[in-house]
């Protein structure tokens, strides 16, 4: 009798008409929920992919080439002698974005009336601008190191520290690769905050070239690469540790240098899915009252269904027709609404400049720019879906223990 | 009376309603009161241990210090400053430090670290330096050229207990200081940098290689109160020379403050979206409780039941909702917040992660242990909040039903 789908809905949009209310209050509960998960979501994801970026842009690379013992010992004899051999593999990878070459020496920097440890680190400043971005990390100078490669880039916590600025002169002591302790002066040309702890606490950066003359050798300590797409790290990994045949290199991915990264990643994941479980189980439960009482003090009318002809499941299709129409109408508006504010803080970010030392801490920037995934909107569908399924289910087992056609003659 | 009596009878009217919204109610207060005492214990405990290590609660220094520190910004007369500490009651302990950096090479190693100098046996009730040992010994009053030095910066240089080394530095007249030293102790306070970074040697010995009888950089204090410690700090800051200024670890330390602020809005901010939730399918279940009586409302109103009855009614039965909710959950939460602060919750039992990783990257002390902290005042105020939720949850439905007239309500299908 009523089998047209367009009748049933019909039937459901009075019903809904009649409760509007009841209906109003579920809908608005989802649609909060959902802002308040996919903002959650798209935010948390976002500090954790900066925190990753800025950690592997200006430190390790998505995979990093090193001398076996260097991690472990970093003495600077432990170089890449010959880093052409590995660059010209690299040259041929299409999966690699950019790579870059890079020396790295622990010693001690001194100004006029204080000393501190230091991590001298030489760059090539062209290849840095478009490799680690880091020209747009400058808060103050040139990204430049002079004609004469004179000048050095300091992090900005260790600038503050030793009291320096822009245009003072600080006094580096390292070793030699011969164990030889050798000294240089270098003027402050720039300051950063790259929010990589390595360079702003304690990295003065200086030419590679300087460096490689001050301390004796003629190779690099790291070749840092970045791929196109992170998640090919591990295949490329792969090829390249059997390309590579010297004993002597290794080659690490971002996940074995940061391995708190990589796990703080995969948390932030479970933490999103239990977040979004923990809510639709809640919202369940609303919808489930709401239901049940719908159903229940219907019971008459659908005895008055079922008695001109009405199948039972018809009856079940049209309160399942009811509770979807309500969520997901909650679903799409809070998808819209959560969607537009994801975009705008994915497009603007969330500026917390505020508290910009304290993101430091965590390696964040202070201008948050959310992720936006497919996956939060096709996992909260069918959270949404199975919570409406599930809070639709009970009520309609209990409706069906009633005998509805039964009821009629009870209350009458 | 009678209205409460109604309100009561209407609950058990509707036991399975009721229970739900009770178990709701009572999870969220019981999960909002443990979640903060625990985000509270564990921050609160990076900050302690952040203080405890090395850097104290208090700190003397040359007022210049901060800004430039040279010598030529020291504390110079330290006897004259130890004298007015002296009277001063509410500081428990205090210790003298002189900090600056030196070159330290082995035959095959040279690298730069902080060579701080320490009055052994003070510095020993102040900072956790002498627990932190792992081997060979910590320092005393009569050593001379004996060296107390992080893991790390020994995994460096390649150093063990009894190991030689040398050290050249900047004395406090600027001239060069050096000698042999020999490795006494090896100690890890969990603060990586820290240990990748600081030596120390006894500071009489110290004093007469580097020329600072009498002078130091730092004098640390201990006050008997951490509570205090602002107040202390004027107390202080009025008894010492005006060159001379006194800093609180919350100046010392106010960006790891800040980070841990700003960790605790991110809590309160998922808090929310929990409680959100939570808090409209309380308020669906008060909306149906109150809708599906209509018609009883409305006759109670035709007898003569003012709207400000029902009201109250309505609010007495919201009331002793919350009421119970909040106390079973806020004793639950209480209770569980006061359990895992005499027991820390252990990582390893969490998960694989690697406690050491992460405090290594976030330069931060590596506490294996995730502590709650039981604060009653806090928690009653917690609950309040949480009985003030619950009484809000009724009050669009009472709106609602005040716009019927009697002769509506008792018509409403």
């Amino acid at each position: 009798m009523f089998s047209s789908t367009k009748l049933h809905f019909k039937m459901a949009l009075l019903q809904i008409k009649r409760r509007k209310r009841r209906a109003v209050l579920i809908a608005l509960m989802i649609s909060l929920s959902l802002v308040g998960l996919l903002f959650m979501e798209g935010m948390y994801d976002g500090m954790m992919v900066q925190i990753t970026q800025n950690s592997i842009k200006t430190g390790s690379g998505t995979l990093s080439v090193e001398h076996k013992n260097f991690r472990s010992d970093n003495n600077i004899k432990y170089n890449i002698q010959n880093p052409d051999n590995i660059t010209k593999l690299l040259d041929h990878k299409e999966e690699i974005s950019s790579y870059v070459l890079r020396i790295s020496q622990r010693g001690l920097i001194a100004t006029a009336g204080y000393s501190k440890g230091v991590n001298v680190i030489g760059v090539d400043l062209t290849k840095e601008e478009e490799h680690a971005d880091l020209k747009n990390f400058l808060t103050k100078g040139e990204y430049t190191f002079d004609k004469r490669s004179r000048g050095a880039i300091i992090g900005y916590r260790l600038a503050r520290k030793l009291k320096v600025d822009v245009g003072k002169k600080v006094i580096i002591t390292m070793q030699d690769n011969t164990n030889e302790v050798v000294s240089a002066a270098f003027k402050i040309r720039a300051i950063i905050k790259t929010n990589n702890m390595n360079i702003d606490e304690y990295g003065l950066l200086v030419d590679m070239k300087r460096l490689q003359a001050l301390t004796g050798i003629n190779g690099v300590t790291q070749i840092s690469i970045l791929l196109h797409k992170r998640n090919l790290d591990a295949s490329v990994l792969h090829e390249l540790r059997s390309e590579i045949l010297d004993e002597q290199i290794v080659i690490y991915s971002y996940k074995e240098l940061y391995p708190s990264l990589h796990e703080s990643e995969m948390m932030m994941q479970t933490y999103n899915k239990i977040s979004t479980i923990f809510i639709f189980v809640v919202a369940s439960l609303g919808i489930f009252g709401v239901v049940m009482v719908s159903v229940l003090e219907r019971v008459r009318e659908f005895g008055i269904m079922m008695a001109i002809g009405t199948e039972f499941k018809e009856i079940v299709r049209l309160v399942m027709y009811e509770s979807l129409l309500i969520t997901m109408s909650g679903y799409i508006i809070g998808a819209l609404l959560g969607g537009s504010l994801l975009w705008y803080f994915k497009e603007y970010g969330l500026n917390l400049s505020g508290f910009s030392d304290a993101f430091a801490i965590f390696g964040m920037d202070s201008n948050i720019y959310a992720v936006m995934k497919e996956e939060y909107f096709t996992n909260s569908f069918i959270s949404v879906l199975l919570a409406t399924l599930v809070a639709t289910l009970i009520p309609l087992i209990t409706l069906k223990r009633r005998n509805p056609i039964k009821s009629i003659n009870e209350q009458t | 009376m009678i209205l409460l009596k109604m309100a009561m009878r209407q609950l058990l009217s509707y036991k399975k309603r009721s229970f739900v919204t009770l178990l709701l109610s009572t999870f969220s207060t019981a999960i909002f009161i443990f979640l903060n005492a625990l985000s509270d214990g564990s921050h609160n405990q990076i900050i302690r241990s952040s203080i405890e290590v090395y850097p104290g609660y208090m700190q003397i220094t040359n007022r210049k210090f901060s800004d430039e520190p040279n010598f030529e910004n020291l504390i110079f007369d330290v006897q004259r400053v130890k004298k007015s500490l002296k009277n001063i009651k509410e500081i428990e302990k205090y210790t003298v430090r002189f900090e600056t950096f030196a070159l330290y090479s082995t035959n095959e190693h040279s690298i730069g670290g902080m060579f701080n100098a320490i009055e052994p046996e003070s510095e020993a009730q102040i900072s956790r330096l002498k627990n932190s040992l792992v081997s060979g010994e910590y320092l005393n009053a009569e050593d001379t050229n004996a060296l107390y030095i992080g893991v790390e910066l020994a995994k460096r240089l390649n150093l063990k207990v009894g190991d030689n080394l040398s050290f050249i530095s900047s004395a406090a007249d600027y001239s060069f200081a050096a000698d042999n030293l020999i490795v006494k102790g090896l100690f890890k306070t969990k603060l990586y940098e820290f240990d990748n970074s600081a030596a120390f040697v006894n500071k009489s010995y110290f004093d007469t290689l580097m020329q600072s009888e009498n002078i130091a950089t730092h004098i640390v204090l201990m006050p008997r109160d951490i509570k205090e410690v602002d107040a202390l700090t004027q107390i202080v800051q009025q008894a010492i020379d005006k060159d001379l200024e006194v800093q609180s670890y919350k100046t010392l330390l106010e960006d790891l403050i800040l980070a841990m602020e700003v960790d605790e809005i991110f809590g309160y901010i998922t808090l929310a979206i929990f409680f959100i939730v939570i808090f409209f399918v309380i308020a669906i279940f008060a909306y149906l409780s109150v809708y599906s009586r209509i018609r009883q409302i409305g006759v109670l109103r035709a007898i003569g039941t003012s709207t400000k009855q029902i009201v109250a009614m309505l609010l007495i039965e919201a009331s002793i909702l919350g009421f119970i909710s909040v106390a079973i959950g806020g004793a639950g939460g209480a209770y569980t917040s006061h359990y895992y602060e005499k027991n820390p919750i252990e990582f390893s039992s969490l998960s694989d992660v690697n406690v050491e990783e992460y405090a290594k990257q976030y330069n931060m002390v590596a506490d294996a242990t995730l502590p709650a902290e039981y604060n009653p005042q806090k928690i009653a105020i917690e609950m309040l909040i949480m009985f003030v939720l619950n009484l809000l949850t009724v009050i669009y439905p009472i709106l609602m039903i005040n716009k019927f007239t009697p002769t509506e309500a008792i018509r409403y299908v």
